[in-house]
């Protein structure tokens, strides 16, 4: 990669002949990576890649040219999306699924995802529901286009009382001692306490110490996605919703090696937690958060981000507009956190969270030309989108419009 | 290194956790109770007790060692014990703990300071229990006193709780295979013990795993903590510990255990006693059981020489606290001695942690409760308590 930057660097001489997919965007501020902000920049693309980011007025006349009065980011990643899935990520045949794959469940023609993309969102991860030990694999969408950047992005674990004692379907009889359908938590904060709204179904495992026992089995037997994460090859996303619960997937990563984030945890921001999570290979997913957020909650991403803990946001439930993403955001910067941060949790950290850090989520050279252009800050509710693009295309508003 | 450190340690003040309480009475459990004595914490261990004393930090009428509570129930309900199968010996109950529960600092406010955390009770052999403090940081390594302090089981009517035969359905759940009756659950109890002796199915390593700590109970290294509300579990209880021969057995929530004096004697058995009631009645509505439980239940016990505690089941959220239980013991003519040991040194005996816990003598943990007049009486309240020399309730504070 440095090479390759070297190269473009010191070969100012060399002729580029016009070709199709090139593209030129010239603003009054492009934000780049790492919290770096370029004012007056020029954005190079070239086959839906990022060829360069500079300095400076030297567009090449002999390419097209965008002049945009506004600002240029990379596009939004969405984690934990449901856009267009129709509840179809929750598999209750198999507390164990490994090689379940979200992607079957995209579908790139649904509205949800165009509305995303006029959001400012340029990626989605679809990944399996909390509700299964192991759910299987998330992917990484494009939000115009179809595009599947990768169906294994991440391998979705959960440890939070969702996933265990759930029932196999709906049964005539209900036995146990409080049976519900074992729905997420729907606790802001995880709850004080367990409650008699804990399911009893009849699915193993029913307990924290049987899916611990089941995971450690699935991680030394397993094969695939188990293998591929024990190598470092493939993240880790665990559900963990109380504070116990984001400590005991700590302790489990750290045992098997596994790198990723854990995804919930809206009380992370406590001091026991945080130190945990410091010491771990992962990061948090957070949110989507409500107007009814705790405080406490609220601080979670100023309190993680002190630590060094990469933060992002989940985008969750369709019936949600995508705004949502840059509402949470809005909400944590109210709570104190660091706006550099904010913005990485939804660019940067984002894509790295999901496993896709290499492609999304930075303006650098080599990453995919999925951006932005802003009427203004993007971290600024009153800022408007302006027009997305997607692989170097723009997408929105679609061409022609 | 040490060498280093230590002329240093000599010229520094008192640390913040050192202490000298001061005592119109020491209560040390091990011993006689010291008049006008004193406690010396230092780096949270008991450092000296003794008579007289100068230059207290700390004043009250009483000091005693930090409560015990094993049945204490902060748990996180179903989800700390395995159901997929009837016997899970082989889970522990660390793995479920939920240790950011206020009802921790609730517990040691009260003046436990230890307590023993197992699997609920919902199968017949639950899994591992395991003793730690009640407070300090969230973390296992933080309060963690026994890692593997005894194995849980359950015999009566809970256990088989909401299992059922498949009258209606295919038989396609792990609830139909569950036992539903007491035979059912001592059947299964008598199985895993025979399965274990034989080595039977031990191809699974799951069974292979279990097989290993009930032969750990077999050979007294582990206590089997087992619950047995009613006269006829109590028995069945005894039956098994004296058929397979398990060393140390210990029956929780033990309300009939008074009606079988002989049994009690003969076996060796060691009882944990829920809270009293008033009218003595325990309902169970759950499994729609009820027993009864007299208020010289405890005199009795300690008048025959059985080894037992006192619980308050503090998780159950009834609001009894355990220093009540032991002043509602004393009304049933327990003396006060025997009562502050049930609720100190005898539970921590019974899981082995005694060199630990549960008396005031130098070297062991600087859990402390201090009192405003003589411990344990309905008239006398907790004003202070230490935790391994860490002032969590402060006297001075009005």
């Amino acid at each position: 990669m440095s090479l390759a930057l070297f190269v473009l660097a010191f070969a100012p001489g060399e002729p580029v002949a016009p070709r199709e997919g090139v593209l030129q965007i010239q603003a009054a501020e492009i934000w780049t990576a790492g919290g770096e902000r370029i004012q007056d920049g020029l954005l190079r693309i070239e086959d839906g890649r990022v060829r360069s980011v500079s300095t400076g007025k030297q567009s090449d006349p002999a390419l097209p040219l965008v002049r945009h009065p506004g600002v240029v980011t990379a596009g939004l990643i969405g984690l934990r999306s449901q856009a267009g899935v129709g509840g179809e990520l929750q598999e209750d045949t198999r507390s164990v699924l490994a090689e379940a794959r979200a992607v079957h469940a995209f579908d790139p023609a649904h509205p949800d995802v165009a509305r995303a993309l006029a959001a400012g969102i340029t990626a989605l991860e679809l990944a399996p529901a909390p509700g299964n030990v192991v759910g299987g694999l998330a992917c990484v969408v494009k939000t115009s286009g179809g595009r599947v950047l990768t169906s294994e992005a991440s391998l979705a674990l959960s440890l939070t009382s969702a996933a265990l004692g759930r029932s196999t379907g709906p049964s005539f009889f209900v036995f146990g001692a409080a049976e519900v359908p074992g729905e997420a938590q729907a606790q802001p904060d995880g709850g004080p306490e367990w409650s008699e709204r804990t399911p009893r179904g009849n699915r193993e495992p029913t307990s924290y110490a049987g899916a611990l026992a089941l995971l450690r089995r699935s991680f030394a037997e397993g094969q695939g996605p188990f293998a591929r994460a024990k190598r470092g090859d493939l993240a880790v996303t665990i559900e963990a919703w109380d504070r116990h619960e984001v400590l005991r997937a700590v302790e489990l990563a750290r045992e098997l090696g596994l790198a990723g984030a854990v995804r919930g945890a809206p009380l992370a921001g406590d001091p026991a937690v945080v130190q945990a999570l410091k010491e771990s290979k992962l990061g948090v997913i957070v949110g989507p958060y409500s107007a009814g957020q705790t405080r406490a909650s609220l601080e979670s991403v100023k309190t993680l981000a002190a630590a060094g803990v990469p933060v992002a946001f989940a985008l969750g439930d369709p019936a949600r507009s995508p705004e949502a993403l840059r509402l949470s955001a809005a909400r944590a910067l109210r709570a104190g956190a660091p706006p550099a941060a904010v913005w990485k949790a939804l660019t940067e950290d984002a894509a790295k969270l999901a496993g896709v850090g290499a492609s999304l989520g930075t303006l650098a050279a080599g990453r995919e030309a999925d951006f932005v252009l802003w009427s203004g800050d993007p971290l600024d509710l009153q800022s408007r989108v302006v027009a997305v693009y997607v692989d170097g295309q723009r997408a929105w508003p679609a061409p022609g419009h | 290194m040490l060498l280093l450190i230590a002329p240093l340690l000599a010229a520094l003040p008192p640390g913040d956790d050192d202490w000298t309480i001061q005592a119109a009475t020491v209560h040390t459990v091990s011993g006689a109770p010291i008049e006008n004595g004193f406690v010396r914490v230092q780096g949270g261990k008991i450092a000296a007790v003794g008579k007289g004393g100068g230059g207290a930090t700390l004043e009250c009428a009483a000091v005693t060692p930090g409560l015990i509570d094993l049945a204490l129930g902060i748990d996180t309900g179903p989800l700390s014990v395995e159901q997929s199968s009837e016997t899970a010996a082989r889970l522990s109950a660390s793995d479920g703990l939920d240790l950011f529960s206020y009802r921790w600092e609730r517990a040691l406010r009260s003046g436990i300071t230890t307590a023993l955390a197992q699997p609920a009770d919902y199968d017949v052999i639950g899994g591992l229990g395991l003793v730690l403090k009640t407070g300090g940081a969230p973390t296992l390594a933080a309060r963690l006193v026994k890692p593997e302090a005894c194995l849980r089981g359950a015999i009566g009517a809970q256990p088989s709780n909401g299992n059922a035969i498949p009258r209606f359905q295919e038989p396609q759940t792990f609830y139909f295979r569950r036992p539903t009756t007491r035979m059912g659950v001592e059947w299964v109890f008598r199985k895993a013990f025979h399965d274990t002796l034989q080595g039977q199915g031990e191809d699974d390593p799951a069974t292979a795993a279990d097989h290993a700590v009930l032969r750990r109970v077999l050979a007294g290294e582990l206590p089997l903590v087992v619950q047995a509300k009613a006269t006829q579990d109590v028995r069945t209880a005894i039956y098994l510990k004296e058929e397979f021969g398990i060393p140390r057995l210990v029956l929780d929530h033990a309300i009939e255990a008074w009606r079988e004096p002989e049994l009690l004697k003969r076996s060796g058995v060691a009882v944990i006693l829920p809270p009293f009631t008033a009218d003595g009645r325990h309902a169970d509505g759950f499994v729609n059981d009820s027993y009864f439980l007299p208020l010289d239940a405890a005199r009795k016990l300690h008048e025959w020489g059985v080894p037992f505690a006192l619980s308050a089941h503090e998780g159950a959220g009834a609001g009894a606290r355990l220093a009540d239980q032991a002043a509602a013991a004393q009304r049933g003519g327990l003396p006060l001695a025997a009562a502050l040991e049930a609720v100190t040194l005898t539970p921590a005996r019974l899981l082995g942690v005694e060199a630990r816990v549960g008396s005031l003598e130098a070297g062991k943990d600087a859990d402390l409760v201090l009192w405003n007049g003589p411990p344990l009486q309905p008239t006398s309240r907790i004003i202070g308590v230490l935790l391994q020399g860490r002032l969590v309730l402060d006297p001075r504070s009005k």
